[in-house]
């Protein structure tokens, strides 16, 4: 069976690669924090003492870390996974990070003769631990069908975008949108509710209105209309608003070297941080709705 | 005869500064990427240095005033850089408008060899360049700013210290955030007053008089927006570069950054339309635009 190197098996990474021993795979799991590592140990996985131990002997390394410095530290820092990998492993990094650092780390991967190609994925923690994950891919065709049953074992939309980087580039366009959404729908229900209105109402009509997103259709921000959605628990995540920060911040970032005028993106990344500010960096990023709560009825207008 | 003084970056800031020391009697041993803009002041007697490695093996304080934090980066750090070749106990002031966190990041390297860098970048243009009235902020160890202060004072007039390494850099982005900020905002404000009825110069005198005031209404709107000059010598393009290193900083510095990044974003909307090189008061052409106003004085012929 193949053997999987997992490092990086914090709140997402930790049920992947559960995901991974229910169906048969041999995982050995890395983190830089003990206790995660005694967290994989205690799920069926052997605990390595080392990134370079993780991926000594295996046939496919998956990567799930915070962020780009992480990434380029795991693969190429000392004692990383390029130096450690065996010539022709195949390496998937499910991080979502900056398109940019993903062609960088394949193009000194490929120098030492080890393939990568990156993952991304979509769905938060509820769908990671299900396997119902969507994961898009970049890399080779070649490349892609070989960890194609291992993405299988953790999501169940898994789709092959383009070459090395392009996952990210897709995923990063795709949380612009929903964190943009989460604002824009939690300001118009604040509008509403200022009005009067019932939210239950305006969420039917909107339904079926030229303001539908898929947002309000399944992570509705307004408490207590959906039974499943991190509004209705207290806005635990889900996906935290710390990390709504940091993926908005690589589309303005990658706006930034491709010169392009980003208004919206920004506004909704400040407002994120500003809501991060006021205590809900930890909780779910619809939790933007919490922050936009408006000021007393005697307020004047 | 002074010290000998090191001066690494002839450009538009970097050769008048180098002119003032010169005029000033010191021994001054010059070096920038491109020789040929060193050639009037080698006519005043500067010498020339073929490498950074070189200029830091005959003087012991050396000024660079460079682009970005990337040449600082290079000229220090580089092939034939001026780390090769420091004498423990050298001075380097850093005069550039760069990044903070690199800032900080070379001072250590520097300080690593013996010898220390602290951050002084200027304010003022190529006219307080020229006639040596810039302000200088100072971020580094205060002992070290006395002994920078004789040639520091040959520069500008204000020189402040305004805290740590790197803090000179801070205050820096922060100062042009503000002036980039508050110009496109008064220049969206007089617009709006114009299409309410409102002559703009006649609009740019009240806001100056009442508590709208700044640096905008009292400088740049009279002498450059009104007139149509668009000249105040400051580049989109620079700005753009400091008004994203404002936002690297506040990102660093765990503070949400709204305000200043709506106004950004007005910068770079105006590189996306190619005025990069046009005067940063030039935005208000964008604004004037958008809002189908013009911001002249009324019988202005521009």
């Amino acid at each position: 069976m193949t053997r999987i190197g997992f490092i990086g098996v914090g709140t997402m990474g930790l049920p992947m690669a559960k995901n991974l021993v229910k169906k048969g795979f041999t995982v050995t799991a890395f983190d830089s924090n003990p206790e995660a590592v005694k967290a994989a140990a205690a799920a069926g996985m052997t605990a390595a003492a080392s990134a370079a131990e993780a991926v000594a002997t295996a046939d496919i390394v998956v990567t799930m870390l915070p962020s780009s410095p992480h990434v380029e530290s795991v693969y190429t820092g000392d004692g990383g996974v390029l130096a450690a990998a065996r010539k022709g492993t195949l390496c998937v990094d499910m991080s979502t990070i900056d398109p940019a650092v993903s062609q960088r780390v394949a193009k000194a991967a490929q120098e030492r003769g080890v393939r990568f190609i990156d993952a991304p994925v979509s769905g938060g923690t509820p769908r990671a631990t299900d396997g119902t994950l969507a994961i898009m891919v970049g890399g080779a065709a070649a490349d892609f069908e070989e960890a194609r049953p291992a993405l299988a074992a953790m999501g169940t939309n898994v789709i092959h975008v383009g070459a090395v980087g392009s996952g990210e580039v897709v995923k990063l366009c795709n949380n612009l949108i929903a964190g943009v959404c989460g604002v824009a729908v939690s300001e118009a229900f604040r509008i509403a509710e200022g009005f009067g209105m019932d939210p239950k109402v305006v969420t039917d009509v909107i339904s079926k209105s030229s303001g539908n997103t898929f947002l309000m259709g399944f992570m509705h921000p307004v408490p207590g209309l959906m039974p499943g959605a991190a509004s209705s628990n207290d806005y635990k995540p889900g996906f935290m608003t710390d990390l709504m920060c940091k993926d908005l911040g690589l589309a303005v970032d990658a706006a930034r070297n491709l010169r392009v005028p980003l208004f919206v993106t920004p506004a909704a990344q400040q407002v994120y941080r500003l809501a991060s500010s006021h205590g809900l960096g930890r909780r779910d990023f619809t939790s933007v709705y919490s922050f936009l709560k408006p000021s007393s009825g005697q307020a004047p207008v | 005869m002074s010290e000998t003084i090191g001066f690494i970056g002839l450009g538009n800031m970097g050769a008048p500064m180098a002119g003032r020391l010169v005029d000033g009697g010191h021994a001054l041993i010059v070096h920038d990427a491109r020789e040929a803009v060193a050639r009037p002041l080698l006519a005043r007697g500067a010498a020339w240095a073929a490498s950074p490695a070189e200029v830091a093996a005959a003087a012991q304080t050396v000024i660079t005033i460079l682009p970005t934090s990337r040449e600082v980066r290079q000229v220090l750090t580089g092939p034939k850089g001026l780390l090769d070749a420091l004498r423990p106990g050298s001075l380097v002031l850093e005069m550039t408008s760069a990044d903070p966190s690199v800032t900080r990041e070379l001072a250590a390297e520097v300080a690593a060899r013996g010898s220390a860098l602290i951050d002084a970048p200027v304010s003022g243009g190529v006219r307080g360049a020229t006639e040596g009235t810039l302000a200088i902020m100072v971020g580094g160890d205060p002992a070290l700013l006395e002994r920078a202060r004789p040639v520091l004072a040959r520069m500008g007039k204000n020189i402040f210290h305004a805290g740590p390494v790197g803090a000179g850099h801070a205050i820096k982005l922060v100062n042009n955030m503000c002036s980039g900020g508050i110009l496109a905002l008064t220049i969206e404000a007089v617009a709006v007053a114009a299409r309410s009825g409102v002559d703009p110069a006649r609009a740019v005198e009240i806001i100056q008089a009442s508590s709208g005031r700044s640096n905008a209404s009292d400088y740049k709107f009279p002498r450059f927006i009104l007139t149509g000059g668009f000249d105040a010598g400051f580049a989109i393009r620079l700005m753009m570069k400091d008004l994203d290193g404002y936002g690297r900083l506040a990102q660093e510095a765990g503070v949400p950054s709204p305000v200043a990044r709506a106004a950004t974003e007005i910068y770079r909307l105006a590189m996306a339309r190619g005025m990069g090189e046009q005067d940063h008061t030039a935005i208000a052409r964008l604004i004037e635009e958008w809002a189908g106003v013009s911001l002249r004085s009324q019988g202005d012929p521009a």
